[in-house]
């Protein structure tokens, strides 16, 4: 059969391509791609899709299942094919001739459900995996959590009791009438009103009210309590009260041993290096140890000076020339004077060989302004105050004594001079201070060579420290003692325009602050700076910082203005930077001080004048009384502008002790004393017993009534004073031993006397002396009794101003004089008061 | 009458002083009982001080109950209001304060 044979070839043809289906002669037609029609189960249908298509649908790999009865899901390639009729396909569509049905069923079909739904799906297209591309692919990680921020929340409604809320604006257009009241009925709206208005509530509330607005309306009308005030007020500028002044860098002395600075100047034209000196005149017990070097520092480097210059001596005072950073001078505690260039080295230039020098300690030396710039002067503990030129030191170019009294220059009487100043706008003229506090005016060249003193004021009690003249008003000039800062006007040749109150420390050192030309600035020996400021505040100083431990030497202002060096006894040097307030100046502040020193230097002249116009008025009443008190006295007299000094100056001699009755200091100290002791017996001395001893012998009382017997007797010469040359210091126990020694004295007196020797010519015993220092310090501490001495004339005064003898009637005459005395030295008294109080 | 007399004494007396604009007597339901000035305007302070009042007596009761109010200034940028409890009625008078 032909069908058989097809069939067998089936297989075989179904796996290879398909031609087109036209064309060949399909003897077996494969269950996929061709189906025949007519076949049985189910093919029939399947046939006739897919013949219908007439499309040629490959089979690719795997064989399908072709079963007749439609088993395409199963893939039973080996499964037997049952034979279906099969057309041959030439044979045209519409010609089906069947010969014979054959109707196959497989066994295991048997039974089966009849499916009705076609639902048979194919798979058309079947693709196996490659395994080589797996390599291409990665598997996907599926995730299948969530991530999220939030919180796990979920969202609930409930009910909440419920709050009704209704917005509505209210109109008030008519209060709260009563019902009945229609409001439109203006006249039944009237009724009521008056109605109520007489109301007894209404009636007495209303004058109550009424009252209360009645004192506000008035309280309002008074007072108008609210309004803008100050609008056209600016803003005020705070002033900048507070003032400091704080230690920026100190430069300590490199050497070992401690050295107190004596000086410190700052170099000319802001070259920012101070010189230093290292040696003050005063006497030191250590000092032969000291090395004999002075040091120059840059500002700006504090950890070590920048040069020195080394002597023979300790150096005192070191300058830099005005115009010439190089060249130095410098005095030495030996009296020379010595001249050093910088850039050479430090050994000096030239020294001044001792013949021409100073006798005593050179404290100080200045350069001056001349022609050819080498000049300098220096001055020295023997009073001497000496020219030089540079070039040659050898020999000097001009000296004068610093004598005190006018027309005179005399080795004698030259007083020891601690400080200079020169000011090289003011050629002509320089200070000196002594050192018992006198402050001269001197003339550089005056018409005789005797004749250079201007002026001389008293002072201080103690050495002159510093005279400065003021950088704007030269013609006014500070200097600094004990514990007062004295500011002088030229003109006024009695004594200084202002002076500060007594301070509670010495002072060391004074200078105005080139900052601010009104200020100065003091160094104290408790380590503090005081700044003072005469524009602000007069009474008191402005500012008083601690800077050191150790008590303060000197200080310098430095150049600008904003700094000031201050050293210390120990060897360091504090650089201070002020605040500004302290190195400003304007305008307005020159014109008041200008003013300032104007009205003082007034007030002081009208005093002179006032006390001269007295005195003069009772030296003519009582010129003969007392032209014969003074021929017994055999002193000196001139009636001059000066007589006041030139009479005490008369008896000046070297310093005497302090017992001198006719001391005014010790005059006031004894009366003081005496007034309390009167007042409140011995309870006015806090050390009772010392006190007792002092006054058992009634010391005070004799020795008043001896010094007027002394006067009447008209016999007190030097001889009777101790001849104590040393000077001590006014204290209890000084005062108690020198009591005693005068007892001494006066016991040996009387005991020559009544010996029948001449008590003059005695010889006084050996009376032991306590232990004083040395002469050199005893010099230099505070004599008083070199600053004021006096003639036997003012005994007087001791007894009208110890106000316990009055002025005994019988002589009118000599009251009169000390009053007028007095008038004209109220200045210099009102010092003393100072002082003792 | 006497009352009513001293009523309008009273009222006089304020009106008689520098800087007041008008004044207003009001009860405690807020009816302008007395006024010197036009009604609608009487109205309005009546209403807006009567909440007022009542606000600022609760509130100062509140906060002490021994306290109370006496009176009430509101300072404006045009004029002052002044007013003045008392028991069920309310003086307002309006000045305008003298400013220097």
């Amino acid at each position: 059969m032909e069908n058989v044979t097809n069939m067998e070839n089936e297989e075989d043809a179904a796996r290879a391509p398909r031609p087109s289906f036209p064309e060949s002669t399909r003897d077996s037609l494969d269950v996929g791609g061709v189906k025949p029609r007519g076949s049985i189960g189910g093919d029939a249908a399947e046939g006739e899709d897919e013949g219908g298509d007439g499309g040629d649908v490959p089979i690719i790999g795997g064989t399908i299942a072709r079963e007749g009865g439609g088993e395409g899901r199963e893939a039973a390639p080996k499964t037997p094919i049952t034979t279906t009729i099969h057309r041959v396909q030439s044979e045209k569509f519409f010609e089906v001739t069947p010969i014979n049905f054959e109707y196959h069923k497989r066994r295991e079909e048997f039974g089966r459900q009849p499916q009705f739904l076609e639902d048979h799906s194919r798979i058309h297209v079947g693709l196996n995996e490659i395994e080589k591309l797996e390599d291409n692919y990665e598997e996907m990680m599926v995730v299948e959590e969530t991530e999220d921020t939030y919180i796990d929340q979920r969202n609930n409604s409930t009910n909440t009791g419920r709050a009704e809320f209704k917005t509505f604006s209210l109109l008030h257009t008519e209060g709260a009438w009563p019902k009945e009241v229609n409001i439109r009925d203006a006249e039944l709206v009237d009724k009521t009103k008056k109605k109520m208005q007489r109301d007894e509530s209404f009636l007495d509330a209303v004058p109550s009210m009424a009252k209360e607005a009645d004192y506000l309306v008035r309280y309002n009308n008074t007072l108008p309590l609210y309004g803008r005030y100050y609008r056209k007020c600016s803003s005020v500028r705070q002033r900048d009260t507070k003032l400091r002044a704080n230690v920026v860098s100190v430069y300590r002395c490199p050497s070992s041993k401690k050295r107190p600075v004596s000086r410190i100047t700052f170099a000319p034209e802001s070259a920012g290096r101070m010189a230093v000196a290292y040696c003050p005149y005063e006497y030191d017990p250590m000092f032969r140890e000291h090395s004999n070097e002075a040091f120059f520092w840059e500002v700006e480097n504090p950890t070590r000076p920048e040069g020195l210059v080394r002597a023979s001596a300790q150096i005192v005072d070191v300058r830099y020339h005005p115009k010439d950073v190089h060249s130095i001078c410098g005095a030495l505690f030996t009296g020379q004077v010595a001249t050093w260039d910088n850039r050479v080295g430090p050994t000096p230039q030239f020294i001044t060989p001792y013949e021409v020098s100073h006798e005593d300690v050179c404290t100080s030396c200045l350069w001056i302004n001349s022609k050819t710039g080498t000049e300098f002067f220096s001055c020295g503990l023997d009073g001497k105050i000496i020219w030089w030129d540079e070039r040659n030191l050898s020999e000097r170019l001009d000296f004068t004594f610093a004598d005190p009294v006018k027309g005179r220059s005399e080795a004698v009487h030259a007083l020891p001079v601690t400080t200079l100043d020169y000011e090289h706008t003011l050629p002509t003229k320089f200070l000196v201070g002594t050192q018992f506090g006198q402050v001269m005016v001197f003339m550089k060249k005056g018409k005789t060579p005797l004749d250079r003193l201007i002026n001389m004021y008293k002072a201080h009690k103690g050495p002159v420290r510093s005279i400065h003249r003021n950088p704007v008003f030269i013609k006014n000039f500070l200097s600094c003692g004990d514990y007062h800062i004295r500011i002088f006007a030229e003109d006024c040749r009695d004594s200084g325009i202002m002076w500060t109150a007594p301070s509670d420390a010495l002072y060391t050192y004074a200078n105005w602050l080139t900052g601010r030309p009104c200020g100065m600035v003091a160094s104290r020996v408790d380590g503090c700076l005081e700044f003072w400021d005469l524009l602000i505040q007069g009474t008191t100083s402005m500012l008083t910082t601690k800077v050191s431990h150790h008590p303060l030497s000197t200080v310098c202002p430095s150049d600008g203005g904003t700094h000031v060096a201050a050293g210390t006894v120990h060897g360091d040097i504090r650089m201070v930077k002020l605040c500004e307030s302290l190195h400003t100046f304007g305008k307005p502040d020159k014109t008041a001080l200008a003013a300032c020193f104007d009205r003082e230097s007034r007030r002081e002249k009208y005093l002179e004048q006032r006390g001269r116009e007295i005195r003069l008025a009772k030296k003519q009443k009582e010129g003969k009384a007392k032209e014969k008190q003074q021929d017994a006295q055999g002193a000196k007299f001139s009636f001059s502008e000066h007589g006041q000094e030139a009479r005490k100056t008369g008896k000046f001699k070297k310093p005497e002790p302090f017992k001198n009755p006719q001391l005014r200091v010790d005059k006031k100290f004894f009366v003081t004393i005496a007034d309390e002791k009167k007042k409140q017996g011995i309870n006015a001395f806090p050390d009772k017993k010392m006190a007792a001893k002092a006054f058992s012998q009634v010391m005070y009382k004799g020795r008043m009534a001896e010094k007027k017997k002394q006067m009447i007797k008209s016999n007190k010469t030097d001889d009777t004073t101790l001849g104590v040359e040393q000077v001590m210091s006014v204290n209890d126990e000084t005062l108690k031993q020198a009591n005693r020694d005068m007892d001494e004295v006066e016991r040996q007196r009387a005991d020559a006397i009544a010996r029948g020797e001449d008590p003059d010519n005695v010889e006084l015993k050996e009376i032991v002396a306590p232990d004083f220092p040395p002469a050199k310090e005893a010099q230099q501490e505070e004599p008083p009794s070199a600053t004021m001495p006096e003639l036997d004339t003012e005994l007087e005064t001791d007894d009208l101003e110890s106000g316990a003898e009055p002025a005994p009637e019988p002589e009118p005459t000599t009251t009169e004089v000390e009053e007028e005395e007095d008038g004209g030295e109220a200045d210099a008294e009102e010092d003393d008061e100072e002082e003792e109080e | 009458m006497l009352q009513s007399n001293e009523v309008e004494e009273a009222i006089k007396r304020i009106l008689s002083h520098k800087g007041v604009v008008g004044l207003v007597v009001i009860n405690h339901e807020g009816i302008p009982i007395k006024s010197t000035m036009e009604n609608a305007l009487s109205v309005q302070y009546a209403a807006q001080v009567t909440q007022l009042l009542d606000k600022s007596r609760s509130m100062i009761k509140e906060l002490d109950s021994n306290n109370d109010l006496t009176f009430i200034r509101l300072r404006t940028k045009k004029h002052e209001v002044l007013v003045c409890p008392e028991k069920d009625y309310a003086m307002i008078v309006i000045q305008n304060p003298t400013e220097s």
